[in-house]
């Protein structure tokens, strides 16, 4: 049997390594081992197979946008230096150039935009109590397996007050049919289990969003809504489908005031910062949500729209234990 | 004709120092120089090519955020390439690879054949993905980047001999999933 010593002598003729190949005299007692022995003669043709193999893998291109990416994130210190990454949105957003256009095309672009719709989503979850089910709406503390709930929120109800079911807006979302087809859809649910969606939501960057004044005016906005509503912004999410990222309707949406102003605002960057975010902005659950029609729907929606500009949103939104609720009551549902 | 490792060093230094000055050209430079390269490590690391792009593009970010705190006396190249090591290391732990190697072969490399290549991308990508990630990537940067072991030692700010026992113990790994595949 071969020893270390010699499986090493063997493997340094053979990957010539730099710095550490063998000395003249290492190699003429590889030579040897060799011609003497069959267990050496099998491993050195096997070690020759993983070199070949290596060689014969090449090198790939990296994809053209991503040096513009790169470029398009960069301020030279002479000019104001960025903070954070995502002090480059803002770069982006004052431009018209067609390098700017490009770099809307960039996965990371699009999914800053998906940040905005993901608070969308978990806000209007959280205000219609997912009433579809059956059971009372904004009911928390039932029992969830695997999950172990917080001990103040065990059989607790919600009442009127946290949930504002008395809302007009929020009465009229329990009639819409786009909103109920949204949460009852499987790619929903999915999300609604995974881990990182569900530590998103005890996030306090993330709930900061929710309540700020710039998400609001930006869900209000006509030029967000179209977006929303385009095919191009569904194969955007399912793909990194660069044509479909120069849409009229998503660069009135960068050049949008409330929308830079979103972008620039502390909170936001931070929540971009946040490992779980980035965990959850990769998460296919997440991203086949962002995809599916019903979301669109529900983004097309007017009652949604309205809703989310509200101040009624936006108490839900800065509550904590409102967040705590909705989440214990997302995991039920998700079982 | 290939720069000498030093004459690598001193390019790098003078763009950084052209970056810091405010040159915007010099990051484009610093780009054209080390893009490819770096990609193509985090492809090995990771074998999902979106994941790549999303790391080198987040090194090169973190890069230029952070080079007026760079420190010259340490050589950039390392630098940038630990950092890429890292960060691959961190998508790694918080990424599960939807779409590996295997189901992103339609474009061939340069100078191989389409099979040849497609072959040898299959069987090294599952053969990487069968390492430890630390022994993967040492064994990246020894046989995808051509790093010397002191060159792979400063990049992971290891020791050689940590170098050498990784390798000595990724290479029979890979054998043996080679072998594997054969069979």
């Amino acid at each position: 049997m071969l020893s270390r010593d010699q499986i090493e002598l063997i493997q340094r003729e053979i990957f010539l390594d730099e710095g550490g190949a063998n000395t003249p005299g290492d190699s003429a007692r590889v030579r040897a081992l060799l011609a003497a022995d069959p267990e050496a003669q099998a491993l050195a043709a096997e070690l020759y197979q993983v070199a070949s193999a290596f060689e014969r893998v090449g090198e790939r291109a990296p994809p053209p946008r991503l040096k513009q990416a790169i470029l398009a994130a960069v301020q030279t210190p002479h000019v104001e230096r960025p903070q954070s990454i995502n002090r480059w949105f803002a770069v982006l957003l004052q431009s018209t150039t067609q390098r700017m256009e490009e770099m809307v095309m960039t996965k990371k672009a699009i999914l800053i935009g998906a940040t905005a719709v993901a608070a969308v989503i978990v806000g209007a979850y959280f205000v219609t109590g997912y009433p579809p089910l059956g059971g009372a709406a904004g009911t928390i503390g039932d029992s969830i397996s695997g999950v172990q709930q917080a001990a103040r929120y065990h059989g607790r109800t919600l009442t009127q007050a946290d949930v504002t079911l008395d809302n007009p807006q929020v009465a009229a979302l329990f009639q819409n049919h786009d909103i109920l087809a949204l949460v009852k859809s499987d790619a929903f649910h999915s999300l609604m289990a995974n881990q990182a969606f569900r530590e998103l939501q005890q996030n306090n960057a993330f709930r900061a969003i929710l309540a700020t004044e710039a998400f609001r005016t930006v869900m209000a906005s006509d030029a967000y809504r179209e977006v929303m509503m385009s095919d191009a912004y569904r194969e955007l999410m399912q793909s990194d489908a660069a044509r479909e990222a120069q849409s009229q309707a998503w660069r009135e949406l960068q050049a949008n005031a409330a929308f830079q102003a979103l972008q620039a605002n502390a909170s936001f960057r931070a929540l971009e910062a946040n490992q779980t975010f980035r965990a959850m902005q990769s998460n296919v659950s997440f991203q086949s949500l962002m995809a599916s029609s019903a979301f669109q729907s529900v983004m097309a929606n007017e009652a949604m729209r309205t809703l989310q500009a509200s101040e009624t949103f936006r108490a839900v939104a800065q509550n904590a234990q409102l967040s705590q609720a909705f989440m214990n009551e997302a995991m039920r549902i998700a079982e | 004709m290939e720069e000498t490792p030093a004459e690598v060093d001193e390019q790098d230094r003078a763009l950084v120092g052209r970056y810091l000055e405010g040159h915007s050209n010099a990051a484009g430079a610093l780009v054209d120089r080390y893009q490819q390269r770096l990609f193509n490590v985090a492809l090995r690391m990771l074998g999902n090519m979106q994941d790549a792009e999303d790391v080198t593009q987040t090194v090169f970010q973190n890069a230029f955020l952070k080079l007026d705190t760079y420190d010259p006396k340490y050589k950039f190249f390392s630098w940038i390439y630990r950092m890429t090591v890292n960060e691959s290391l961190n998508a790694l732990k918080r990424r599960k690879p939807v779409v590996t190697l295997e189901d992103e072969l339609a474009i061939p490399t340069p100078g191989s054949t389409a099979d040849d290549r497609t072959e040898a991308e299959i069987r090294v990508g599952a053969a990487l993905r069968a390492l430890k990630p630390d022994d993967r990537a040492v064994v990246v940067l020894r046989h995808f980047a051509s790093f010397s072991y002191q060159e792979i030692a400063q990049v992971l700010e290891i020791p050689v001999q940590t170098v050498k026992s990784r390798l000595f113990t990724a290479r029979e790994r890979l054998r043996l999933t080679l072998r594997e595949q054969m069979e």
